[in-house]
């Protein structure tokens, strides 16, 4: 854990462009939040193997946001009950259920079709957020985080030495 | 694109999901079978055993070597196996729930075959009814068989108190007849009445005072009369009820040993509530198999309509649910055409299902329907099933099955094997037809089982069954009343015969002819009593008899000597006439 935490600040620290770290947040949120076992997290790891985003983001990502998500299961089932339980849209709702991809899919699923469509609303703005907070970070954070106190007690840890370890290995993991 | 694209978390993305539908290609048949085993032996409560697993993908179809249901509730037996299975139907559909079947074969299908061993049972198996245990019914069943000293100790033998009784009356009447007899008057006397009237009657008044001296002595005559003829008439009136008394008591009294013995006969029957679980405990067991194939066509949709019942998914807030937007455009299991062929002694029984689904509403009201034959063949001469059924919301599970087999030849058979009684039918001819009803999910419907040609052998220490394996030999025919009710999955038997009647019969006959020998010289004793009686009181009564006729033939003349009047004597001539003419005719004079 040590180990990947050091990762993820080599990767703040260094040239990773920012919107791919940001990418990784959005693709480990959507893993996080919605229920692990379901067809579109295939999807999801599909892309976040295929394309150039940091993997140790997305990791810590979806371990944060998985946590999160005990929390927030009523909620997505509260969204999920509002969006099925729509008269308006019950003619897609039926339509789809003679779809077995969309069968598949766990359309039908409260906390499924509700976490989805949350992740969905919410990903512009935590891709958004993301990429502001890192490169705040580089900015600023990181310059007067360097000269705390503390960062200087920290150096002389075994995490540091774990951080440095890392830094000579090359590559984004 | 180079730098958006990550090639080798790409290719190894690739290569993994290459690798799992590889793994499933190849390793389809087996994950089915242990996915179709653990699904369908928590359906059933007992283990479910597949052989093999087979999957053609195009198109897909799956087929299924060595089928075996565990009964769980005779873990010895298998409620249902086959052979083969062969079901083609649309993967895609499948993958959500829908189950199309357009074609399936059911090969060599049984019921109640012996496992080779035991299936396990789910621990949270339950019952829903308890069956039957026959061979408890046995056990508890106790036939009373009378022995003969127990019967003669309850028998309430009649004649010894009669003969005490009648000899009581005998003397009382004995003793009636001779007080009354005491007071009858002597022949002389009345000899001497006769007399005095003929010499009045006879005197010729030749004066009124003569004739008036006449009368009183006429007066005088009659007045002795009258009081010896009230004794004449009271003892007329006792040896006439004397006489009756003992003829009837004499009649009671030869008929008393015959009744008596006749008493001893009809407690010497066994006890019909007794006998009549006889045949259920011979036959109960093989009926109970034999019914597996009446209710052939709702075993196999039973399960089925278990999971129509299954209750919607109740709304959880932490892990959410299915909502089900099914509306009943199409059936979610539904099987076109089923060819399923039965192993029935041997011999394979085709039958052939349309439209086999418990939404039947889906398909247009359309019922499931089925029929199954076959032609003579050395075990039975015809064999035909056929039937429908349907499930609607509106009229829920209804149907009807009908059967009617003839000339079934029965191969040798154990019928009961328990605490020393062993039963085996060795050959008979069974013929049945019935029908069975289904309404509201339960079973409701009779059926006859005609058997002819009966060969039964029956062994045992008991001492029923000892004197049973005498008669059950004769016991050639009879027939079987099987009534079915209760819940489609759990119906209830209820078996009635006249084998109980015939063997209650046989053994009341062999009973009495063994007893016979003993009963015999209780007859002895019995008429021996009453002639010892009647032999005493015979000439008694003969004697009474006697006494009364002759009390009768006194009473009689005293009556014409009192029909003289005095008015008679003043006529003279005439009168001396009349009256020797009268007294001539009566007294004989």
């Amino acid at each position: 854990m040590l180990t990947m935490l050091a990762r993820l600040l080599k990767a703040l620290n260094a040239e990773t462009s920012p919107w791919a770290l940001a990418w990784a947040f959005v693709l480990g949120m959507f893993m996080g939040l919605t229920p692990l076992l379901s067809l579109h997290n295939v999807l999801i790891l599909f892309l976040a193997l295929s394309l150039r985003i940091n993997l140790t983001g997305f990791i810590l990502a979806f371990v944060v946001f998985s946590g999160i998500a005990y929390a927030l299961d009523p909620l997505f089932n509260f969204i999920g009950e509002a969006l099925l339980g729509a008269a308006a849209l019950e003619g897609l709702w039926v339509t789809l259920y003679e779809i077995p991809l969309a069968r598949l899919f766990q359309y039908n699923h409260t906390i499924t079709l509700g976490s989805v469509v949350f992740c969905v609303l919410f990903a512009p703005i935590w891709l958004l957020v993301s990429h502001k907070l890192i490169v705040l970070y580089r900015g600023r954070v990181m310059l007067w985080f360097g000269k705390l106190r503390i960062v200087q007690v920290v150096k002389s840890t075994k995490f540091f030495g774990a951080y440095q370890k890392v830094s000579g290995l090359r590559g984004d993991f | 694109m180079k730098n958006i694209i990550r090639w080798p978390g790409l290719i190894a993305f690739l290569v993994i999901v290459v690798g799992i539908a590889v793994v499933i290609r190849v390793f389809a048949g087996p994950l089915l079978k242990g996915g179709l085993e653990y699904g369908l032996t928590r359906a059933n409560g007992a283990e479910v055993n597949i052989e093999q697993a087979v999957v053609q993908w195009s198109p897909f179809a799956l087929t299924l070597h060595g089928i075996e249901v565990t009964d769980p509730d005779q873990p010895e037996l298998n409620r249902v196996q086959a052979s083969r299975g062969y079901a083609e139907f649309n993967l895609w559909d499948a993958l959500i729930g829908r189950i199309h079947i357009h074609e399936l074969e059911l090969a060599d299908v049984a019921m109640g075959v012996e496992r080779a061993r035991p299936g396990r049972v789910r621990a949270d198996y339950q019952r829903e009814r308890d069956p039957i245990d026959w061979q408890q019914v046995l056990a508890d069943l106790d036939i009373d068989i009378p022995s003969l000293d127990e019967v003669l100790a309850r028998s309430e033998i009649r004649t010894p108190d009669l003969v005490s009784k009648i000899e009581n009356d005998f003397q009382q009447q004995r003793e009636q007849v001779e007080t009354a007899r005491e007071n009858l008057p002597s022949r002389e006397r009345i000899e001497s009445y006769r007399e005095r009237m003929q010499e009045i009657t006879e005197t010729r008044p030749r004066t009124p005072q003569e004739l008036l001296a006449l009368r009183e002595r006429l007066d005088d005559l009659k007045s002795d009369i009258r009081s010896d003829r009230h004794h004449v008439e009271t003892f007329v009136s006792t040896s006439e009820q004397a006489v009756r008394v003992m003829r009837d008591d004499l009649a009671a009294l030869r008929e008393a040993p015959s009744q008596d013995l006749a008493r001893i006969r009809q407690l010497l029957s066994f006890d019909q509530d007794s006998m009549s679980e006889l045949s259920g405990i011979l036959f109960g067991p093989r009926v109970e198999q034999w019914s597996r194939y009446a209710f052939m066509a709702f075993d196999v949709i039973g399960p089925m309509l278990q999971r129509a019942e299954d209750q919607e998914q109740r709304p959880n807030r932490w892990h959410g649910r299915f909502i089900d937007f099914d509306r009943a455009s199409r059936p979610t299991f539904l099987i076109d055409n089923a060819g399923i062929s039965i192993r029935i002694l041997d011999t394979d029984v085709m039958s052939n299902w349309q439209n086999i689904t418990w939404q039947h509403d889906r398909i247009d009201g359309i019922p499931t329907t089925f029929e199954a034959g076959a032609s003579a063949t050395q075990w039975w001469r015809e064999l035909y099933f056929d039937g429908e059924f349907a499930l609607s919301d509106v009229r829920g599970f209804s149907g009807h099955q009908n059967w009617r087999v003839q000339g079934v030849n029965l191969v040798e058979q154990s019928l009961l094997d328990h605490q020393g009684v062993s039963a085996r039918l060795l050959g008979a001819v069974l013929n049945s037809e019935g029908r069975l009803g289904v309404q509201q999910g339960r079973l409701d419907g009779s059926g006859l089982i005609r058997m002819q040609d009966v060969d039964m052998r029956l062994d045992g220490e008991a001492r029923w069954a000892q004197i049973l394996s005498d008669v059950i030999s004769q016991v050639n025919a009879f027939d079987m009343n099987v009534s079915v009710d209760g819940p489609l999955g759990q119906p209830g038997l209820r078996l009635s015969s006249d084998l109980d009647n015939q063997l209650q019969q046989l053994l009341t006959r062999a009973l009495r002819q063994e007893a016979d020998a003993h009963l015999s010289s209780v007859r002895a004793d019995l008429e021996q009593q009453v002639a010892a009686v009647t032999s005493a009181w015979e000439p008694r009564l003969q004697q009474f008899t006697g006494l009364r006729d002759q009390a009768r033939e006194q009473n009689s003349l005293l009556e014409d000597l009192l029909s003289v009047e005095g008015s008679d004597l003043s006529i003279g001539e005439q009168l001396e006439d009349r009256l020797r003419d009268r007294l001539r005719r009566r007294i004989g004079g």
